[in-house]
């Protein structure tokens, strides 16, 4: 008689299916990507900020402040349009009537100028700011 | 009739396998993830200074007249201790910063800047100033030099 072998292998392998886990971590990763907050475009990117390492650092920044960037070239840039002076002007003049009706002097104005920027083109700047009867301003810059 | 044995040999092995392949696939994949949203922290500081006006005091009103800070425009960095005059003589930065420490905190400083001097070079002023807890700080024009556009 033929001899038959029989092998018999009796394993108990437990395996937990990654399959679907890793469906499931995709599914989160595109929830998140898709569901991030943008945040509101007011620092520009064009802008290389000066180094002040004694400055005091920054918590937040008031909402209700106008922030200038000055590019390298001299292009007078908020909130990524592009404004001439008189066109700055016009726009403090209304943001402080908007926001700070009772005191305009209150409302921060915060320019972010290049630190490449000839300061011809600050003085421009400064001079719209100054056209619209207010005369505090802060410069930023970056603590390293 | 011979008994033969047979020999039954039975694995009873019982093995919990865990795949590891695909799991590390997960973990490389929540790696790239946070690391392509993580934002460098970058801090900021504002450096306030007051801008000329109209009620200004006039300097007859004030005793102690105020330090002048002049910021020149210079080509290249070749007369670098030349950049910063104050009340007309060249100051090194490292001087100015001592100075600085033995005013009063309420010392109206006047910074004027040339017209064709960079950003940077003023920012470095103010940062000496907000060391030194300085807070009366006025920017003025200096009309003595042409400013010379950037060729568009």
């Amino acid at each position: 008689m033929a001899k038959k072998k029989k092998k018999v292998y009796d394993q108990d392998v437990a395996e937990i299916p990654i399959a679907s886990m890793i469906d499931v971590v995709f599914l989160l990763i595109i929830f998140f990507v898709v569901t991030a907050a943008m945040e509101k475009d007011v620092i520009d990117q064009y802008v290389c900020l000066a180094d002040a390492p004694h400055g005091k650092a920054l918590e937040t920044i008031n909402p209700n402040s106008v922030i200038i960037n000055l590019r390298k070239d001299g292009r007078i840039a908020v909130s990524d349009i592009i404004y001439t002076e008189e066109q700055l002007s016009n726009l403090i003049k209304t943001r402080a009537q908007e926001w700070y009706a009772n005191d305009p002097t209150k409302m921060p104005i915060i320019v972010r100028g290049d630190k490449r920027v000839k300061h011809g083109y600050i003085r421009k700047v400064l001079d719209a700011i100054t056209a619209t009867e207010l005369y505090g301003v802060k410069f930023m810059a970056v603590i390293e | 009739m011979s008994k033969r044995r047979t020999r039954k040999t039975r694995k009873t092995d019982d093995k919990v396998e865990v795949p590891m392949s695909s799991m590390i696939d997960v973990v490389f994949l929540l790696l790239i993830y946070f690391i392509v949203t993580q934002k460098p922290i970058i801090e900021d500081t504002l450096l306030d200074v007051n801008l000329p006006s109209p009620d200004t005091k006039s300097s007859s009103q004030n005793p102690v007249p105020p330090l002048t800070i002049d910021v020149m425009d210079l080509k290249g960095y070749e007369n670098a201790d030349k950049i910063y005059h104050v009340n007309g003589e060249p100051w090194a930065l490292s001087t100015i910063r001592t100075q600085m420490k033995s005013y009063d905190k309420d010392k109206t400083l006047v910074i004027r800047c040339g017209p064709n001097a960079t950003h940077g070079k003023l920012i470095k002023i103010l940062d000496l100033c907000s060391e030194a807890k300085l807070t009366n700080l006025n920017i003025i024009n200096d009309d003595s030099v042409k400013f010379v556009p950037y060729q568009q």
